[in-house]
């Protein structure tokens, strides 16, 4: 008893010595509750992006100031609220906390955990929208990022800092070369982030037990917006994601950023403007939707070395319908990026996975970034490539066809064959090399189409089993000298001789 | 319809001076009725709300304290809200 009256005693001192502060608040009251979104009067000093609590319990964000009323899209539960509750501005923009320990952790766009684990512990707190780096903090892109898919690392290089679209119908593995490019990053010291928007929740499930399977979870982050979450969590989501990457990159760390996907995204924030009755433009979008992407994307880039070095390299996803790419999201986001990688159901359902048109598909600054081997045995692939798409169209009318041109059909169809890969199988940079090498110095023309897979398997195989020594040799001098080659030759000449 | 002008033009002035009243007025809630002399003593504490315009409304629901409301801003010092931000805090605890 002793003690609880030293307690009381205490707090009785506490009190008599406390000043009462007297903060103003801005209020509103609900006026109006529309799906997911709600608009208050009053709030007259409210600022945009400010966060706001509802009397119920649920928070918002001011998403539209109008003349006598506030916009405000309600984060979480949407169906306790009542018109005329009171709305409260809690004075500061919406954050997320952020901190290490939300590597391999799966959480919501406020950083909740929809994991068995609990609540994530910052002391830090990043804003959701941020005005992105400007020039002068800027350097361009230099270091390659390995995504450990031979064609994308051949023919489409990828830059750390680039921010390189994937596009496709669906079901042609858009995801599938995202995960890949993640799971190929566990010896690179790089951090992934993996945004879902508007996906299923079964396919959250497997990306989360892929990562977790392959132990890429452990440099990873996963958000999630899913199907079932209110449209306001589905639109904050890429957002929140880049701020997690933010937080990395400050750090000077290399961070790699997946959006799956932007064009989900896109319908989110049409739902919420129309809602809004914002006057609607082509295929209903409201006119800030250009806005909306280049916003988000401009956030990743590469800092100089005064700026700490980091990188936030983007991995948007765009779902197109019919293979159509001049729609209105497609454009816009292809005018964002520096490239895209184009995938075909037709290619896809011909077994050529990953089904990436090389054709069509471009990486506008990756090209400084490749490493200096690659590129002595990528050039010539993809000269080899665009001649054979010319020919390969052309050569199904004529019967009779000329020597040259025979060799051009039949090099360009072992190099379609040597691109293709199994799907969560990445490789390294010097196995790679060695493949690409191997179809690049003519070894596969003597060989049927059928036998190419057996080849590269048994090569890879030898490879692995003695090519310690080499591939440290091609990693590290980047450049293929003669000894490199010698070796390399003897290497596939075994294996030619094996089969 | 037509409405005459000199009538249209005072009602719309009716009507502003009311929509200014209505934003100009302070609206002090307390858990009961307060004399003058308790208001005067608020308002002295208050610069903001001094010479303006006030109503005094009860509610039983504040337990105690006062909120002071005008325009969009409020100020809220009532033992509800105290007891609120309290069970706020044991929640964010758990």
């Amino acid at each position: 008893m002793k003690l609880i009256d030293q307690y009381l005693q205490e707090v009785e001192k506490n009190l008599k010595s406390a000043k009462v502060k007297a903060n103003v608040k801005e209020v509103g009251i609900v006026e109006e509750l529309r799906d997911g979104v709600a608009l208050a009067l009053g709030l007259d000093n409210v600022t945009f992006g400010e966060v706001v609590e509802f009397e119920s319990g649920s928070k918002g964000y001011v998403i539209d100031l109008m003349e006598d009323k506030v916009g405000i899209i309600v984060l979480g539960d949407y169906l306790k609220i009542k018109s005329g509750e009171q709305v409260k501005a809690l004075g500061y923009t919406l954050s997320v906390p952020v901190s290490d320990e939300i590597l391999g952790r799966v959480v919501d766009p406020l950083c909740n955990p929809l994991d068995e684990g609990s609540a994530i512990r910052a002391d830090k707190t990043y804003p959701v929208e941020k005005i992105a780096p400007s020039v002068v903090l800027r350097k361009s892109v230099s270091v390659p990022l390995q995504t450990g898919i031979k064609a994308i690392d051949a023919l489409i290089p990828i830059g750390r800092g680039q921010r390189e679209l994937i596009i496709g119908d669906r079901g042609t593995g858009k995801t599938t070369i995202a995960l890949d490019s993640i799971l190929n990053q566990k010896h690179e010291n790089l951090i992934c982030i993996y945004c879902g928007v508007g996906q299923k929740n079964s396919k959250m499930a497997l990306v989360v037990n892929l990562l977790k399977k392959h132990k890429a979870l452990d440099y990873s982050v996963i958000v999630s917006a899913s199907a079932s979450d209110p449209v306001s969590t589905q639109y904050l989501a890429p957002y929140a994601a880049t701020a997690i990457g933010e937080y990395f990159m400050d750090k000077g760390k290399d961070v790699l950023i997946v959006y799956d996907d932007l064009s989900k995204h896109a319908w989110a924030y049409r739902q919420i403007s129309l809602i809004l009755r914002r006057p609607a433009g082509r295929e209903a979008y409201p006119g800030d939707i250009f806005y909306l992407h280049s916003r988000l994307l401009e956030r990743s880039c590469r800092l100089n070395e005064k700026a700490g070095g980091g990188s936030m390299t983007a991995l948007p996803i765009i779902e197109t319908l019919e293979g159509d790419v001049s729609a209105y999201i497609p454009t816009n986001v292809i005018s964002i990026t520096d490239g895209q990688i184009f995938l075909e159901t037709d290619l896809f359902n011909a077994g050529v996975r990953p089904a990436i048109n090389v054709g069509l598909s471009v990486s506008r600054v990756g090209g400084n970034a490749q490493t200096k081997g690659m590129k002595q045995v990528a050039g010539r692939l993809k000269l080899d490539l665009a001649q054979y798409r010319e020919m390969a169209a052309f050569s199904q009318f004529e019967s009779e066809l000329d020597e040259e041109t025979k060799k051009l059909l039949n090099r360009g169809s072992k190099v379609t064959q040597i691109l293709k890969q199994d799907k969560n199988k990445p490789y390294t940079l010097a196995e790679e090399i060695v493949i690409l090498w191997a179809a690049h110095k003519g070894y596969l023309d003597t060989m049927a189409v059928a036998d190419v897979e057996s080849f590269e398997k048994t090569l890879i195989e030898l490879f692995r089993q003695r090519g310690a020594d080499l591939a440290k040799h091609i990693v590290k001098e980047k450049v293929l000298n003669e000894e490199t080659e010698g070796r390399l030759k003897k290497l596939v000449e075994d294996v030619i001789s094996k089969n | 319809m037509k409405v005459d002008p000199v009538l249209l033009q005072e009602f719309q002035k009716r009507l502003e001076e009311s929509q200014h009243k209505m934003t100009q007025k302070v609206f002090i809630t307390s858990a009961y009725k307060l004399d003058t002399a308790e208001i005067d003593r608020i308002l002295a504490v208050f610069p903001q709300i001094r010479d303006k315009e006030y109503e005094n409304i009860v509610d039983k629901n504040l337990l105690g304290g006062i909120i002071i409301r005008f325009g969009s801003k409020v100020i809220d010092l009532s033992i509800e809200e105290t007891l609120d931000s309290f069970l706020k805090h044991i929640y964010e605890i758990n």
